[in-house]
C-alpha cells in the first residue's frame, strides 16, 4: 500500500511538472514558444506558406533594443501570417555563434537571422569567421543605429575642441564604449580618438546603459551611446553631446540638431544598422512574403508609436540599398580598423 | 500622492488580481525543477501577455519571478539541489533539516522568511528608489570589484573545515568564470577550438550539472532495499515551527532582507550573492555558529530572506536607469519596453501610475505568494516519501530538458555531464561546492571591474583604497576573514584543551 501512495505520488510530480514540462518542450526554444498555438487564420497571403512557425535567431542578448524590436514584430505574426513567431537568443562571439547556427539551418524561409553591418565589416577582423556577405539576402532594415559622443556637463566639455584641449592638458581621455574590440562601438570611438591623436584609453562595458550610467556616475571622462540611452540625460542637463558618426548629423526629439564629426571637420563616419536576412537560397516568393509581412508591420500605428516610444523609426531599406550600405561601411573599416588594432 | 492613488486605482481591477496567482503558481513551480529558472518561466511567459494591458502583464511576469525565486529553495531543501542560482546558499541548511526529518519545517520558513524578504524589497521599491538609484550611480569599478571582493570572503565562512579546499574551489570556479571571449581585449581563452565555449559558461548549466548531476552520482551507492526510510504520510507535516524558533529567527530574517534590499539594487549582482552574505552575516553573528550547516534554521531564514529581499530592489536600477540587476530583470526590461515603457530616469513622470500599480502590485505579489506557497509546501514536502530510485531519473530527465533548452543546444547536456562528473569526484575528496559556485558567480564581476579600474586608475591599486565605499567594502571583507580566523584559533584552543 505504501509503495502504490509512493508511486502514485511520483506519478503526480511527474505530471504536475510535465505541466510546466511541457511548456518548455513547446518553447524548447528559450525564446518565445508557441505563444498562440492557435493562428488566428487571418494570413493576408493567398499562397499556402508559411506552414509552420517562424523562428527569428537573434544573435544579441535578450531585452536590447534589436532584441526587443524584433519580438514586437514577431508578435504581429499571428495577425499577418496566420502562424506564431518565435525568437531565439543564440548569442556569444560577437554574433558569430548565432550567425553560425543560422547558417546551418534549413533554408526553407522558416529560419530568419537579425542581422547587422558590422558582422561582415568588422567581426572578420577580430574573430576568424566561415561566412561571407553572399551567404545571406538581406530581406529589410530593421532600424538604424546612431552613435553619438557624450560627456558630462558638469565638464564643462561641450564640444570636440574642448575634448582636445581637456586632453592636450596633460590628461588621459577615458571613455566607456558598449563592448570590447570587434564591437562597432569600440571601434569607431577608438578611431575617432586616433584621428585627433590625443592620449585615450577605452573602458569597454556590457552593453549601451552601462556605458552611459558609467559617464553619469562620473566612472570616465566620454561615452558613446544611441537613442534612447542617452536621451533623457541630455534633456535634464546632466550630458552633453559632442558629435555624432551619422555625416549629415542627428535631430533628437527634445535635444535638436546634433552636428556631424564631418560636419566639425574631422574625417570619420558611421551609419550602424539591424536588417532581417535570410540564407541567399531561400525561395525569391517565401522572401517576398516574409519582407511583405515586415512591412506590413511598421504600418501599424501600434508599432510606430513604440517605435517613436523607444526614440528610434523602423528602417525600410530593402535588400539592394543594404548590401550597398554593407560594403561602403566595410571600405570604411578598412580605414578605420588599422587605427585601433 | 495623485499618482499613487492612480497606481492603486489601476493595481485593484479584478483582472490584475487573477493573473497574479497564476504567475506565481507558474513561478513557484518552474523554479521548484532544476534546470527551469524564473528566467526561463518569464521567457516562456512573455508571449502571453502580448494581448495584456502593461500593468497585469508586468504584474504577471513579477509574480513569476518572485515565484521562482521562492520555489528554488524547495529542491534546494528536498533534494540538495538548487532550483534557481538564486537558492544556492539554502542548500547548507535546507537539505540537512530534510535528512533530520524537518523538510516541511525547512519549507514553511523558506516561504516565511522570502516573503518577509519580499515585501521588505517591495517596500524598498515603491518608497526609496529614487534615492537608491543616487546611491547605485556611485558605484564605479573600484566599488563593483571590492563588492565581489567582499562576496569571495564569504569562502572563508563556507568553507566548513578546510580553508585550504575552499580556497582551491574558488580557484575552480574562478577558472571556469574566465572560459570564453574576454571583453575588455576580445580574446577568446581557454575555448580549445570550440566555437560554442566563445559565450563562456552559462551559469545555470555549471549549476545543474555540479549540483544536481553530482548528487545523483552520489547517490549511486543508493540501494533501495535497506536505504529507503519509510516515512508517514501524516508525520510529514507534522513538525511545524515552533513559536521559539519564529522568534530566533527575526533577526536573521531582517539582516536578510537588508542586505538583500543593498545587494539587489546593486546592477549585475543579484540574490545569490545576497543570499551568500546574509548567511554568512547570520552565521558569524550567531551565538552558536557551529549549529550551521547542520540543519539551522536560521541559515534558511537568513539566505531566503535576502534572495527574495533582493527580487524587487533589482528592479530598482532598472526602473530608474535602465540597468538591470540581474538576468531576470534583464528579460524583465524587455518586458517593460514590449509594453511601451522604456525603463530610465523619466519613466516615473511620463508613467507613474502604472508605475505605482506595478510596485503596489508587488506587494500583493508577495501576500498572494505566502497564501499559495502555503498550499504548494503541504504538496511539496510529501516528495521527500518518493523512493530515491523513482525519484532520480525523474530529476534527471528535467535536468537535461532544462539544459537543453538553456539555449537550444545539445553542446549544453555534454556540459551539464561533465560538470556533474568533475564534481562529483570533487566532493568525494571532502570539496565543497559552494566556492566553485561563488568563482563563477563572481570572477567575471571582479575580473571586469579589476581591469577597468586599473585603465581608469592607470595602473594604480590606489584606487580601490581612496574612493570611501571601495574601500569600507575592502575592509569588512578582511575584517570577516580575520574574525572568522580568530574564531578558528578560539575553537581549536578549546579542543585542544579539553
Amino acid at each position: 500500500m505504501k509503495k502504490l501512495m509512493s508511486l502514485a505520488l511520483a506519478f503526480l510530480m511527474v505530471l504536475s511538472l510535465a505541466a510546466c514540462g511541457g511548456g518548455s518542450g513547446g518553447s524548447d526554444s528559450s525564446g518565445q514558444p508557441a505563444q498562440s498555438a492557435q493562428p488566428s487564420g487571418g494570413s493576408s497571403s493567398d499562397s499556402k506558406w508559411p506552414e509552420k512557425e517562424i523562428k527569428i535567431i537573434q544573435p544579441w542578448s535578450l531585452g536590447g533594443g534589436p532584441d526587443v524590436i524584433t519580438r514586437q514584430i514577431a508578435s504581429y505574426s499571428d495577425k499577418f501570417l496566420g502562424v506564431p513567431m518565435i525568437v531565439e537568443n543564440h548569442t556569444g562571439g560577437s554574433g558569430t555563434i548565432g550567425m553560425n547556427d543560422f547558417l546551418e539551418a534549413a533554408d526553407d524561409g522558416y529560419t530568419l537571422f537579425c542581422c547587422n553591418g558590422p558582422l561582415f565589416s568588422l567581426t572578420p577582423s577580430f574573430i576568424s569567421v566561415d561566412y561571407t556577405i553572399d551567404d545571406i539576402n538581406p530581406l529589410v532594415g530593421i532600424r538604424i543605429t546612431e552613435f553619438v559622443i557624450l560627456t558630462q556637463a558638469s565638464s564643462g566639455i561641450t564640444d570636440i575642441q574642448g575634448l582636445i584641449d581637456y586632453a592636450n592638458a596633460g590628461n588621459t581621455v577615458k571613455y566607456a564604449t558598449t563592448g570590447g574590440p570587434g564591437n562597432d562601438s569600440f571601434t569607431m570611438i577608438s578611431a575617432l580618438f586616433a584621428t585627433l591623436g590625443i592620449a585615450s584609453e577605452a573602458v569597454p562595458y556590457d552593453g549601451g546603459q552601462e556605458a552611459i550610467n558609467a559617464l553619469v556616475g562620473g566612472h570616465v571622462d566620454v561615452a558613446i551611446g544611441s537613442p534612447p540611452t542617452y536621451r533623457d540625460y541630455v534633456i535634464n542637463g546632466e550630458l552633453n553631446c559632442l558629435g555624432t558618426f551619422i555625416p549629415e548629423g542627428l535631430d533628437v526629439d527634445g535635444i535638436g540638431h546634433i552636428p556631424s564629426f564631418k560636419d566639425q571637420g574631422i574625417d570619420i563616419e558611421f551609419t550602424g544598422m539591424d536588417y532581417f536576412a535570410v540564407r541567399s537560397t531561400v525561395d525569391a516568393e517565401k522572401q517576398e512574403i516574409l519582407r511583405d509581412f515586415v512591412l506590413k508591420v511598421y504600418a501599424e500605428p501600434d508599432f510606430q508609436k513604440f517605435m517613436a516610444d523607444m526614440g528610434m523609426a523602423a528602417w525600410e531599406a530593402d535588400s539592394s540599398e543594404i548590401l550597398g550600405m554593407v560594403a561602403s561601411q566595410t571600405e570604411a573599416m578598412a580605414k578605420y580598423i588599422p587605427l585601433v588594432q | 500622492m495623485e499618482q499613487f492613488l492612480g497606481g492603486l486605482d489601476i493595481l485593484m481591477q479584478w483582472q490584475n488580481l487573477l493573473v497574479i496567482p497564476l504567475g506565481l503558481a507558474i513561478g513557484i513551480v518552474v523554479g521548484a525543477i532544476p534546470g527551469l529558472t524564473s528566467d526561463l518561466g518569464i521567457i516562456l511567459c512573455i508571449p502571453l501577455t502580448y494581448g495584456m494591458d502593461p500593468t497585469m502583464a508586468i504584474l504577471m511576469l513579477l509574480a513569476i519571478y518572485c515565484g521562482g525565486t521562492y520555489g528554488g529553495s524547495i529542491t534546494a531543501i528536498l533534494i540538495n539541489t538548487p532550483g534557481t542560482s538564486a537558492n544556492a546558499a539554502t542548500l547548507f541548511d535546507g537539505y540537512p533539516m530534510t535528512v533530520k526529518g524537518q523538510a516541511f519545517k525547512a519549507l514553511q520558513m523558506a516561504l516565511f522568511a522570502s516573503t518577509i524578504g519580499g515585501l521588505i524589497s517591495a517596500f524598498a521599491l515603491l518608497f526609496l528608489a529614487p534615492q537608491i538609484a543616487k546611491i547605485t550611480l556611485l558605484f564605479g569599478p573600484a566599488e563593483y570589484f571590492a563588492l565581489a571582493v567582499f562576496g569571495l570572503s564569504v569562502i572563508a565562512g563556507v568553507s566548513n573545515n578546510s580553508i585550504f579546499k575552499g580556497l582551491i574551489g574558488a580557484c575552480i570556479g574562478l577558472f571556469m568564470a574566465t572560459v570564453g571571449v574576454d571583453n575588455i581585449s576580445g580574446t577568446a581563452r581557454f575555448i580549445f577550438g570550440q566555437r560554442k565555449l566563445m559565450a563562456g559558461i552559462d551559469l545555470i548549466i555549471a549549476l545543474i550539472g555540479m549540483f544536481a548531476i553530482s548528487e545523483i552520482l552520489m547517490k549511486s551507492k543508493y540501494d533501495p532495499k535497506t536505504d529507503h526510510k519509510t516515512i508517514s504520510a501524516s508525520a510529514i507535516t507534522k513538525d511545524k515551527i515552533t513559536k521559539d524558533e519564529y522568534r530566533r529567527c527575526w533577526k536573521p530574517i531582517g539582516l536578510g532582507s537588508l542586505i538583500g534590499v543593498i545587494i539587489g539594487a546593486t546592477p549585475g549582482t543579484g540574490g545569490g550573492l545576497a543570499a551568500f552574505i546574509a548567511y554568512n552575516q547570520t552565521k558569524q553573528s550567531s551565538k552558536h555558529p557551529e549549529t550551521f550547516g547542520h540543519g539551522e534554521i536560521e541559515g534558511v531564514a537568513a539566505s531566503e530572506s535576502a534572495n527574495n529581499g533582493a527580487c524587487g530592489a533589482t528592479m530598482i536600477p532598472m526602473l530608474t536607469l535602465g540597468v538591470p540587476g540581474d538576468g531576470a530583470t534583464a528579460i524583465l526590461m524587455g518586458a517593460f519596453m514590449l509594453h511601451g515603457m522604456v525603463p530610465g530616469p523619466t519613466l516615473f513622470s511620463e508613467q507613474g501610475n502604472i508605475l505605482y500599480a506595478i510596485m503596489l502590485g508587488l506587494i500583493v505579489v508577495n501576500v498572494f505568494m505566502y497564501i499559495i506557497g502555503n498550499g504548494f509546501t503541504r504538496f511539496y514536502a510529501h516528495i521527500t516519501r518518493i523512493p530515491y530510485e523513482i525519484l532520480a531519473p525523474i530529476v534527471m530527465t528535467f535536468c537535461i530538458a532544462g539544459a537543453y533548452s538553456t539555449n537550444n543546444r545539445v553542446y549544453d547536456i555534454f556540459i551539464i555531464l561533465i560538470f556533474g562528473i568533475v564534481a562529483y569526484f570533487l566532493r568525494r575528496m571532502d570539496f565543497q561546492l559552494v566556492p566553485i559556485l561563488l568563482g563563477i558567480v563572481l570572477g567575471p564581476l571582479a575580473e571586469k571591474n579589476f581591469r577597468r579600474a586599473m585603465v581608469i586608475s592607470e595602473g594604480s591599486f590606489k584606487i580601490f583604497f581612496t574612493r570611501p565605499i571601495s574601500c569600507a567594502f575592502i575592509l569588512i571583507a578582511v575584517g570577516s576573514v580575520l574574525l572568522f580566523a580568530w574564531k578558528n584559533y578560539k575553537a581549536r584552543a578549546v579542543k585542544a584543551k579539553s
